[in-house]
């Protein structure tokens, strides 16, 4: 990394990279505390799991996932945290990169697979991850010449490819 | 097994990537952060809205390699200091040059303005630094020389541009 700097409202993070030749702003929110109540419910629901009062694990059902996220998406609150929780739950196939662009999550994952290079496959599998193509074309990337040579490349094309291959029988 | 997904620490992209021809070598927010500029191995420097990710002017363009580029303190102008021996105050808006290049013998690495936008000083590969009225362009006094050995990466971080 290059150089990186804040914006003055500390809402983005500008950095630039020697290796590409790009610069790119990240989303770096911070949100006013206290949270409200709903956020770690929505946490709990999301991940399936909860710690209950002696400190067991509990299986959270997907109907309260169901249910938060319904109440998530008719709050008529406009704070800050509810739009995060509104893009959070939104559907990524329509949504857009971040809560607060305007860019198109679809569009902007075939843009980074179309430039093809290590650094964009990576970003597209992480933004899109049941994007077959996207996991076949690093798999292929990352794919050296001789497996002995690299065998932790070898082995995470193999995990990519595989990935890939589940992707496209969904 | 590796997981792509515990490769590396990820935070949400905010807009398009900044793109140049080559290497950028920064990339400094407008003090309202509503704009940025860039600068690149390309020669080339550029204005862009933060918000859409969007150029907002044509590329303001030097003969080499340009180091830094920095918005004056109001956000209307761009200071640049390129690897053509030359740093550069351009209209942020615009896009044009303000005044005529500000010359050094050697690349120059680093330029600033002053908190009151009055003055630019800019930093020499060959180890002199200089302060110049950001108005006219003319030098304000002497080049303040250091060591050659010194690394003159950023010997700005030595000169102190408090208001007179």
């Amino acid at each position: 990394m290059e150089s990186a700097q804040f914006s003055p409202d500390g809402e983005n993070l500008i950095t630039c990279n020697r290796s590409e030749g790009t610069a790119r702003l990240w989303y770096t929110p911070t949100f006013p505390l206290p949270i409200p109540r709903w956020l770690p419910q929505l946490a709990e629901a999301a991940a399936g799991q909860r710690l209950d009062d002696r400190g067991f694990i509990e299986i959270v059902s997907g109907t309260k996932f169901l249910r938060i996220r319904q109440e998530v998406a008719e709050s008529k609150s406009g704070d800050r945290l509810t739009q995060w929780a509104k893009w959070f739950c939104a559907d990524r196939a329509t949504r857009t990169i971040s809560p607060f662009s305007s860019n198109a999550l679809s569009e902007y994952v075939q843009r980074r697979i179309q430039e093809n290079t290590l650094d964009s496959l990576r970003e597209a599998v992480l933004l899109s991850p049941t994007n077959g193509l996207a996991f076949a074309l690093l798999a292929r990337k990352l794919l050296p010449g001789d497996p002995s040579g690299n065998p932790r490349e070898a082995a995470e094309a193999q995990w990519l490819s595989q990935r890939a291959v589940q992707q496209a029988t969904l | 097994m590796i997981s792509a997904l515990t490769q590396r620490n990820f935070a949400l992209p905010a807009v398009e990537p900044f793109k140049h021809e080559s290497y950028v070598w920064s990339a400094r927010f407008s003090p309202d952060g509503q704009r940025l500029v860039t600068c690149s191995e390309d020669g080339t420097v550029r204005v862009w809205a933060a918000r859409t990710g969007q150029p907002l002017t044509e590329p303001l363009r030097h003969g080499a390699r340009v180091w830094s580029a920095q918005f004056s303190p109001d956000g209307q102008r761009v200071v640049t200091a390129s690897d053509d021996t030359t740093a550069r105050v351009w209209d942020a808006d615009t896009g044009e040059p303000l005044t005529d290049p500000l010359k050094h013998g050697a690349s120059v690495h680093s330029a600033q303005f002053s908190p009151d936008g009055q003055r630019v000083a800019t930093a020499c590969w060959d180890g002199a630094a200089q302060v110049w009225d950001a108005r006219t362009g003319q030098p304000l006094a002497s080049p303040l020389n250091m060591e050659q050995r010194w690394q003159p990466w950023s010997p700005l971080s030595l000169v102190q541009m408090g208001r007179t």
